[in-house]
C-alpha cells in the first residue's frame, strides 16, 4: 500500500455518499446526499471534499424544505467543505486520522476526523463518521424544534476515488 | 523576537492552507455544477386568496381549513365578523413532486371544487437556469346551493371556472412576487351587471420578516368590466407563521369568498369603507 504513494498521482470521485443522522427519542432525521465529490493527492496526503448542500435528500419533502431554508440557507451558503491532510502519510495503517478545516453553513471549525483508508484495484477507499453540532455552525434551532433535532448530529462519508 | 516568530509561524500556516485550497479549487473546477431547483418560493400553495406556484409534494395530503369571517365593521355585536364564519374545507394531494389536485368544499353558496395544478416551469441555478418558475391552476366550482334565486338552476348552470398561469420569481430569500393572469367563466351570470367571462391580473408577493414568518399581499385587478360594474378589485394582505408541519395564515381581505370565481370577480367589500373581512388558514401536512 505505502509502496503506491510513491506515484505522484491525484485520485477523484464524483459520487461521494454523505449521510447524516440526528437521533432523537421524539424522531430521527436522516438524509442522504451522493453528489459529493472529493480529490486526494497520494504524493502529499492531502483529501478535499466538496457537498453541495441542496444534494441532500430526505424521506419528507418538508423536512428537506426546512433543512435548505431554516437551517443551512443552502442559497447563501450552497457547499459545505473539508480540507484535510492525513497524519503521519505516508507512514499509516487502515485507520488514519485526518486534520483539517471542516466548512458548512459558510463557517469554519478546525478539527480532526478519524476513518479508514483502503487500497484496491487502483481505488483509494475512505470511510469516516464523526459528529458535529449544528450549533458550532451558527446554525439556529429554535426552542419549539429543539427537542426534535439531535445536538450532534452523526455525519458519515463514503468514498471510492479513482485516478484522475 | 515573538512578533518575528508568529509572522514566521502564520507564513508557514498559510502556505500550508494554500495548498489544500489549491487542492479545492482543483476540484470545484473538475465538478460540473448540478441544476438547483428553486425552493420556498412561498410558505404555502397560497399567497393570500390567490394560488402560489407552490405545489403539495408527492404522496402528501395538504388538508387546508381556510376561514372568512364577517365584515369587521360589524361591531361588538357581532364581534366583529366573527358571528358569521364561512369555512372551506381543502384536500390538497400531491399526485407527483410537479403535479396536484384538490377537493374542497366552502359553505359559501355550498360550493364544491376541484382543481389540478402542474408546475411547467421550474425557477432553477447552476447548470440549467431558469429565472422564472411558471404554474398553471385549473378548477372547476358547483354551486351546490337549492334556496332562492338558485333553486330553478341546472347542473350546467352551476358551473363555474377558472384558468390561471401563475408566474413567479423568488427574488432574493425573502422576496418572492408572483404575477397571476386569470380566466373566469361563469355558465350562468346571476345579474346584469356581470359577465360570462372575466380577464384578471393578480399581483401577489411575499416578504420574509423571519425564517419563519413571512408577510404576503395580493391585488387582483379585473381588466375588462361591464357597463354597471357593481364590485370591486380584491386587495388583500397576510401573515404566514410556520411551525414544522403547520403553516397559519392571517389575513385582512375585501374578499368574502374562499374560492376563485367570488374573490377574483365578485368582491362586494371595499377597503375604502372598511368593509373588510378578517380571515385565516390552517394548514397541515400528512406524508401517506
Amino acid at each position: 500500500m505505502i509502496a503506491q504513494t510513491a506515484f505522484t498521482q491525484k485520485f477523484m470521485s464524483r459520487n461521494v455518499e454523505v449521510h447524516f443522522l440526528s437521533e432523537t427519542p421524539i424522531e430521527n432525521i436522516e438524509a442522504h446526499n451522493n453528489q459529493a465529490s472529493a480529490l486526494f493527492d497520494s504524493s502529499t496526503g492531502e483529501i478535499v471534499f466538496q457537498v453541495p448542500i441542496r444534494g441532500f435528500h430526505f424521506e419528507k419533502a418538508l423536512m428537506e424544505e426546512h433543512f435548505n431554508e431554516n437551517y443551512m440557507e443552502s442559497e447563501e451558503f450552497p457547499k459545505a467543505t473539508l480540507q484535510g491532510k492525513i497524519k503521519s502519510w505516508p507512514n499509516v495503517s487502515k485507520d488514519v486520522e485526518v486534520e483539517g478545516t471542516i466548512m458548512i453553513h459558510g463557517t469554519e471549525k478546525l478539527k480532526t476526523f478519524s476513518g479508514t483508508l483502503g487500497y484496491d484495484n487502483n481505488n483509494w477507499i475512505v470511510y469516516s463518521e464523526f459528529s458535529v453540532n449544528a450549533e458550532d455552525f451558527d446554525i439556529k434551532i429554535p426552542s419549539i424544534v429543539r427537542k426534535q433535532i439531535a445536538e450532534n448530529i452523526v455525519i458519515s462519508v463514503n468514498a471510492t476515488l479513482s485516478p484522475r | 523576537m515573538n512578533n518575528w516568530r508568529l509572522v514566521i509561524l502564520s507564513f508557514f500556516v498559510s502556505i500550508n492552507s494554500l495548498c489544500s485550497q489549491g487542492l479545492l479549487d482543483e476540484l470545484s473546477e473538475e465538478v460540473t455544477e448540478q441544476t438547483y431547483y428553486t425552493e420556498a418560493t412561498f410558505k404555502d400553495t397560497r399567497i393570500v386568496n390567490l394560488q402560489s406556484n407552490e405545489t403539495t409534494d408527492k404522496n402528501v395530503l395538504h388538508f387546508v381549513i381556510l376561514h372568512r369571517f364577517g365584515e369587521i365593521t360589524d361591531g361588538f355585536y357581532n364581534l366583529f365578523g366573527i358571528d358569521n364564519a364561512q369555512m372551506k374545507m381543502s384536500f390538497d394531494y400531491g399526485i407527483t413532486d410537479d403535479i396536484s389536485t384538490s377537493f374542497a368544499r366552502s359553505n359559501y353558496q355550498k360550493t364544491f371544487e376541484g382543481s389540478l395544478k402542474a408546475k411547467i416551469l421550474k425557477q432553477s441555478t447552476g447548470f440549467r437556469k431558469m429565472p422564472v418558475s411558471i404554474t398553471i391552476y385549473s378548477a372547476c366550482f358547483y354551486t351546490n346551493d337549492t334556496t332562492g334565486k338558485y333553486y330553478n338552476y341546472t347542473n350546467l348552470q352551476r358551473l363555474s371556472f377558472v384558468q390561471q398561469a401563475i408566474i413567479t420569481k423568488k427574488i432574493n430569500k425573502n422576496l418572492s412576487l408572483a404575477l397571476v393572469p386569470s380566466l373566469v367563466h361563469k355558465n350562468i351570470i346571476q345579474a346584469p351587471y356581470e359577465l360570462h367571462d372575466n380577464f384578471i391580473l393578480g399581483l401577489g408577493g411575499r416578504y420574509k420578516v423571519s425564517p419563519r414568518v413571512s408577510i404576503n399581499a395580493e391585488y387582483n385587478l379585473r381588466l375588462n368590466l361591464p357597463e354597471d360594474d357593481r364590485y370591486n378589485n380584491g386587495l388583500s394582505l397576510g401573515c404566514d407563521i410556520e411551525t414544522g408541519g403547520h403553516v397559519f395564515q392571517l389575513h385582512v381581505t375585501n374578499s368574502k369568498g374562499m374560492f376563485e370565481r367570488s374573490f377574483l370577480t365578485e368582491n362586494l367589500g371595499t377597503w375604502r369603507e372598511g368593509r373588510l373581512y378578517f380571515g385565516f388558514n390552517l394548514s397541515r401536512v400528512f406524508n401517506l
